[in-house]
């Protein structure tokens, strides 16, 4: 499929799912079988999908205190004789709105990424228009994760290699001090390399006649056509109407 | 003798599901020089990992006589000094010195014996001139020379080498074999500069798709020109 379609798709999805009023419980429900059916149709691996969800888990965390602090009432919990706890039933509610939604944008998301190449995902948004100097930081980026990623995996292997001791010493490890200085010099190492190493990448660009402007992508440039474009269409009516029937539904 | 290495039945897979070890097995005199060779992708790297536990798969593995086991890594990694391929992952301090000096102190040794360790080592690996230089900004030979100087000053027994001649010219390469032959520790050095092992390494493993496909004396092996062909050294 057009890596355009799905980019355009999925970002409709998450913006009328958020866009879904709280407590409108049935909506989320035709929200997350679209997504299911889309998954299914797009034969990635379910284990797949939920390791990296999981990954995301820990930024919801942020939504908790809207337990405690949304309007009354409170329902007060007593967890020792002299320790109450107010929960707001509200807040509560409002919570777990905001982790469902949450978890299926996770899910579109992980979805994209998982069906669509990267350049191919940069290219979609290309032809979107988003200014090209994005697209190239973005893409520029993506590459340094990955080489960064390896530069810091070699050099806590070197290192641990050599974090050995002497069954005869008694304070080996060094001092924590010592420790902390030496994790702040490999960090402050890992710095300038990955700024040489971003030096001699922009060389070899350079030296390619690169010029400051990015070179478009090489994709071939192929359109969308009359079935994604009615596809996308169709699936963007649904969305909307699973909205509309949130706008009615929600609290 | 009682070897200084043992494996038995080491066979490791990459996270990613890549087998890169199979069922090794592997005894290694006190003294012994071994060349442990095989085209790229062998395992060569992946095995040289696992004498430190800096990698750790199934079977065991003995450092003279200690198994590598979690609570055993700290004595093992003196024991056994890594030189890695590159020599850039491996010097990651400001100068010369505190690189070198990074293993013995780590090791909590005293200070005025750290200093001492660190000049023998830059001697041994002849650099003493180099110990307030920022590594980073050596030539490729002097860096490896500080590398191994880097492991040097934790007086290990055994030596290992991942690709020791990588991106060395004619004479530092030359250079570095003369050390290598004067330095005394066991030594297991992973290549595929075959004229490095005839040199350096009277014993000679053959590793092949993560399996030993031969273990014997160099000359043998390397007699047999069949045997390179088919495991891509010719
Ligand atoms: N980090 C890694 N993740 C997955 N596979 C790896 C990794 N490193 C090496 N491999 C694979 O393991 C095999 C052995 O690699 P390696 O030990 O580096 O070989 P050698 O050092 O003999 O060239 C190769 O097929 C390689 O592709
Ligand atoms: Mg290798």
């Amino acid at each position: 499929m057009h890596p355009g379609v799905k980019l355009v798709f999925t970002l409709v999805f998450i913006i009328f799912l958020n866009l879904t009023p709280a407590q409108a419980w049935p909506a989320y429900i035709f929200f997350y079988t679209f997504l299911l059916a889309l998954v299914l149709v797009s034969r990635i691996q379910l284990s797949i999908l939920f390791q990296r969800t999981l990954l995301a888990t820990p930024f919801i965390l942020a939504a908790i205190p809207l337990i405690f602090s949304a309007n009354p009432p409170y329902y007060s919990i007593s967890l020792l004789p002299d320790v109450e706890i107010y929960l707001s039933l509200e807040g509560l509610q409002k919570f777990v709105s905001i982790a469902i939604k949450f978890f299926i944008s996770i899910q579109a998301a992980i979805l994209l990424t998982a069906t669509t190449r990267f350049p191919d995902l940069l290219f979609a948004m290309e032809r979107l228009k988003v200014p090209k100097l994005m697209v190239a930081i973005i893409g520029l980026a993506w590459r340094f994760l990955f080489v960064i990623r390896d530069v810091v995996l070699r050099m806590i292997r070197a290192r641990t290699s050599r974090s050995s001791s002497l069954s005869s010493s008694s304070h080996s490890g060094g001092s924590l001090w010592w420790r902390a200085r030496v994790t702040g010099v490999m960090a402050g190492s890992l710095f300038l390399r990955s700024i040489e190493c971003s030096d001699r990448i922009y060389a070899a660009m350079l030296s390619r006649g690169y010029v400051g402007v990015p070179l478009p992508s090489f994709s071939k440039t192929i359109s969308i056509n009359r079935n994604e474009f009615l596809g996308l269409g169709f699936g963007i009516f649904l969305i909307v109407m699973i909205w509309i029937f949130g706008l009615f539904t929600g609290g | 003798m009682v070897p200084i290495i043992v494996i038995q039945n080491l066979s490791f897979t990459y996270p990613d599901g890549k087998p890169a070890l199979r069922d090794i097995n592997l005894q290694v005199q006190p003294g012994e020089k071994i060349g442990i060779v095989g085209p790229n992708g062998a395992g060569k790297s992946t095995l040289m990992y696992h004498l430190n536990g800096v990698f750790t798969g199934q079977g065991k593995l003995f450092i003279s006589g200690l198994e590598l086991i979690k609570n055993n890594f700290p004595h093992i990694r003196s024991l056994v000094g890594l030189v890695f391929q590159n020599p850039d992952d491996q010097l990651f301090s400001p100068t010369v010195f505190e690189d070198v000096a990074y293993g013995p102190y780590y090791q909590g040794l005293e200070q005025s014996i750290v200093k001492d360790r660190v000049q023998q080592a830059l001697k041994a690996v002849q650099m003493s001139d180099f110990i307030d230089r920022n590594p980073y900004h050596l030539s490729t030979g002097e860096k490896k020379r500080v590398a191994i100087a880097t492991v040097l000053s934790m007086q290990p027994e055994i030596l290992v080498f991942d690709e020791p001649t990588a991106g060395l010219d004619p004479r530092a390469r030359r250079e570095l074999i003369e050390l290598l032959f004067e330095l005394p520790q066991t030594m297991l050095i992973a290549t595929h500069d075959l004229a490095l092992i005839k040199q350096l390494a009277p014993r000679t493993v053959l590793l092949s798709k993560g399996r030993i496909v031969a273990d014997g004396p160099t000359n043998a092996i390397f007699g047999n020109e069949t045997l390179l062909k088919e495991n891509g050294l010719i």
